[in-house]
């Protein structure tokens, strides 16, 4: 995780700013494979999926797209927000990008009876059905969390991530 | 916890709990600091240990808030460890060093963070400091650093508590050390202080029948088996030396001692109950003749069958004692009345009736018995064996063998005697005793033949006093001898003195006593007297009397027969007053015998008495004697005495007895008539 010490820095609105944030953005994704526990016993293999990807996104997963931790594989796979919403079906975590975020819902009814993490970047992604979404509060990224439906997904996400989120809609809290 | 002012006590109980205390202490204080010292060292550790877990947790906790760049929230979840209170300051490294949240308590202000180099701790004197390294959840991947600084002083102040506490602890326990210590050196020093007691005890009490408990200690048990075999000893001693305070070794039974004790404690219980008690007071008559005659060895033995004898009659209450020589008591204990005592005194009386067998000689010897009567003769033990003796000697006097209570009479009677006694011994002293002369005249020749000393005391030269009043008491207080001294040698030196005079040329007869006669001294000294005053030995008569020669032995005997090779002539004295044995005259070498003047007296009353002098006078004319008819008052005894061919008279009728002056005149004055008659014969 030596990626994530050197993308903490702060996050200076500069030419690489959108890159800059985009880089945390992934490397929280890796975070979220460690609080997050799937139904699945111990997979060996890890996807995420990044949907509704551009060229920003391409690179900056890319520099990543080859690194695995030592226990899992981690693959990377990017769709264009034009492309099948089928093949999301064995994706661990499913990132929903901005300019795919019209297609969440149809990406929710796809995905239902697969056990993935849906993240977005939108401002009512867990209002309308996402589980996590990231928001950017004083230049930090920062995430907001609808355990509901993760929960109603069967995942488990660590009380630690939960601690941290700016938000969280947990109707058996309230 | 007793302490005594005694020095003993206070040593030994003291010192044992000295010890038990110092013991205690210094186990205490030892235990207690290594106790502190290791709850110390255990603590640091502990706070490691605990610190350890803490930055874990802490670590842990701070996981997602690092992987996700949330410093705040590692902020809050470090903000946490306010709670506890060692952490001073709390911080998270990322990324080498470089710090991403902190923590600091209140107190602490500005917060200093050294954290070590290296993950670890160290431990200052007040401090300690803790690096440790902060994994993912899985413990694969190192995320980061947390610091941790926590301060030893809740530590020490809890250390100090501890201390406080422990000396509490230790003080309590000294406390109940020190009472249980004078409880438990009691098991030690209980024996010995009782032995200590014990000690004194009979150091005071003088009573070693006191034995000391013997107990479970080794030594102490030794201790005490030997002091009280110490005190068996002792015991035993006193025991003998009791036995020999109290009885008479030879006869076993009672001394004198003890029976004055014993008398001395009936009265005392007497007192009390008005208990009557008699003493019997009992003197062998004779005694005295017996051992000297028989010897000592004989004399003891029969005073050894004396007491078998008591023994015998004796009831288990009463007490018989030898109380010196051959004087016996007898202690009659609560008695009813005088009949009690008369009937003991009647049965000792008849129990001495048998002789007794001492090697070959059968001796019988009478007891003469005093009888007092408590409370009526005397309240105390002295008093009333003074009284007893009074008695007894009252009994004697009367002839022995019988018994008499005391009357308040002999009681004057024997202080009478007891002044006169010591008047007798100034007597001595002061010349009183003199000597009147009363010369013999021959029937046949009508001659005076000789002359007798008569020994007169001339009491304060006032009055004469006869010699039947006080020669008997002379001769029981032993003073005859002095006096039987002054008469030989007064009489000799008026025989010398008449001769140098030329008054008179014949014998003088001197009375002896028996005890002089016995007493080889003064024989000895008489014959070195005659010599030295040049008298001729046919001049010197010595009388004695039928008395003397009773309980004879061969010793007077030969005595006698000394005194007559030196030419003294013998007489004896008051014939026909005592046993009058007839065997004497044969056995004695006598020459003259004198007739007791009672026979004369009573001669012309009857015939019978002129019989029996006429007899006494044949039969010493028969034997060789010389005889003399004392007491001659008259003509007509005169005549008879004559006729029945006495030799010699002595008596009133011819002259009475004269002192010196008197005697020269008369000796002067019959020269002269003899003179005259010469003259006319011629």
């Amino acid at each position: 995780m030596i990626l994530i010490a050197s993308l903490h820095s702060n996050i200076a609105r500069s030419a690489d700013y959108e890159s800059l944030e985009i880089k945390v953005k992934a490397a929280y994704l890796y975070n979220f494979l460690r609080f997050v526990d799937w139904p699945e016993e111990h997979p060996t293999h890890a996807n995420i999926c990044v949907y509704g990807i551009n060229e920003n996104y391409r690179s900056a997963f890319s520099s990543m797209a080859t690194l695995s931790k030592k226990s899992q594989r981690i693959t990377i796979n990017m769709f264009p927000e034009d492309d099948d919403i089928t093949k999301l079906s064995a994706c661990q975590i499913i990132f929903i990008t901005d300019s795919a975020t019209h297609k969440s819902k149809a990406i929710f009814e796809q995905i239902k009876d697969h056990q993935s993490l849906t993240v977005g970047e939108s401002d009512s992604f867990i209002s309308n059905g996402g589980m996590v979404n990231f928001v950017r509060i004083k230049d930090k990224i920062r995430f907001e969390i609808n355990h509901d439906v993760a929960k109603a997904a069967g995942l488990k996400i660590s009380s630690k991530v939960l601690r941290i989120a700016e938000r969280v809609i947990n109707s058996e809290d309230t | 916890m007793n302490f005594s002012p005694d020095k003993h006590q206070f040593s030994i109980r003291s010192k044992l709990a000295f010890v038990i205390i110092t013991i205690i202490t210094i186990t205490l204080l030892l235990a207690a600091s290594l106790f502190t010292l290791s709850q110390l060292h255990e603590n640091k550790l502990n706070l490691i240990d605990h610190l350890t877990t803490l930055a874990k947790i802490t670590g842990d906790n701070a996981e997602a808030a690092i992987l996700f760049d949330n410093s705040n929230d590692a902020d809050k979840i470090l903000s946490e460890l306010k709670n506890d209170p060692h952490i001073i300051t709390a911080a998270i490294y990322i990324h080498k060093k470089n710090l991403f949240a902190s923590y600091m308590s209140k107190q602490n202000f500005p917060p200093v963070f050294e954290p070590p180099e290296i993950e670890g701790y160290i431990i200052e004197s007040n401090k300690i400091h803790l690096l440790q390294n902060i994994y993912t959840d899985n413990g694969l991947d190192k995320i980061g650093e947390i610091y941790l600084q926590a301060s030893l002083s809740p530590l020490y102040i809890q250390l100090q508590k501890n201390i406080f506490i422990t000396g509490i602890i230790v003080l309590f326990s000294l406390l109940i050390g020190y009472f249980l210590s004078f409880r438990l050196q009691k098991t030690i020093s209980f024996p010995i202080l009782e032995l200590s007691d014990a000690t004194k005890i009979i150091k005071n009490e003088k009573d070693y029948s006191i034995r000391i408990h013997r107990n479970d200690y080794q030594e102490i048990e030794t201790l005490c088996d030997g002091f009280n075999g110490m005190l068996q000893e002792i015991q035993q001693r006193d025991e003998h030396l009791q036995q020999l305070a109290s009885y008479d070794p030879l006869t076993g039974l009672a001394n004198r001692k003890y029976f004055s004790d014993m008398l001395h404690q009936a009265i005392i219980r007497g007192k009390r109950k008005s208990h009557k008690h008699a003493i019997l007071f009992i003197d062998l008559d004779r005694f005295k003749h017996i051992n000297d005659s028989l010897g000592h060895s004989i004399g003891d033995e029969l005073l050894v069958q004396v007491a078998k004898r008591f023994d015998l009659i004796i009831r288990g209450d009463d007490t018989v004692a030898r109380f010196g020589g051959d004087e016996f008591t007898v202690l009659l204990q609560e008695i009813n009345d005088e009949s009690s005592a008369t009937e003991v005194a009647e049965r000792i009386l008849e129990i001495m009736n048998e002789p007794f067998k001492l090697n070959s000689h059968n001796v019988v010897v009478s007891p003469s018995i005093g009888i007092v009567m408590y409370p009526e003769h005397g309240k105390t033990a002295e008093q009333l064996i003074s009284n007893a003796d009074t008695a007894m000697y009252k009994s004697k006097h009367a002839g022995g063998n019988n018994f008499w209570f005391f009357t308040e009479h002999m009681n004057k009677a024997a202080q009478k005697r007891l002044k006169l006694e010591e008047s007798l011994r100034k007597a001595i002293h002061r010349d009183e005793i003199i000597l009147h002369y009363q010369p013999q005249l021959c029937l046949k020749t009508n001659e005076i033949v000789g002359v007798e000393a008569l020994v007169r005391w001339n009491k304060n030269n006032k009055k004469l006093v006869p010699p039947n009043n006080f020669l008997p008491l002379a001769d029981e207080t032993g003073l005859i001898i002095p006096i039987g001294n002054i008469i030989y040698k007064k009489a000799l030196n008026t025989l010398k003195e008449l001769q140098k005079e030329n008054l008179y040329q014949n014998k003088i007869a001197i009375n002896m006593s028996a005890k002089q006669f016995r007493s080889i001294v003064s024989i000895e000294q008489m014959l070195l007297f005659i010599e030295q005053l040049k008298i001729d030995c046919n001049l010197v008569e010595i009388e004695i009397t039928e008395e003397a020669l009773i309980d004879y032995n061969d010793e007077l005997i030969s005595t006698m027969h000394t005194l007559k090779k030196q030419g003294i002539h013998l007489s004896i004295d008051d014939f026909g007053t005592g046993y009058s044995s007839l065997s004497y005259l044969k056995l004695f070498p006598f020459d003259i015998l004198k007739i007791d003047m009672s026979f004369i007296k009573d001669m012309q009353e009857d015939e019978k008495n002129q019989d029996i002098v006429r007899a006494i006078i044949d039969m010493s004319h028969h034997l060789g004697l010389e005889v003399v008819a004392e007491g001659v008052e008259t003509e007509l005894q005169k005549q008879l005495l004559t006729e029945m061919g006495c030799d010699i008279i002595q008596g009133y009728y011819f002259c009475k007895p004269l002192d010196e002056k008197h005697f020269k005149q008369f000796l002067l004055q019959r020269a002269t008539e003899q003179k005259q008659i010469n003259k006319y014969q011629a």
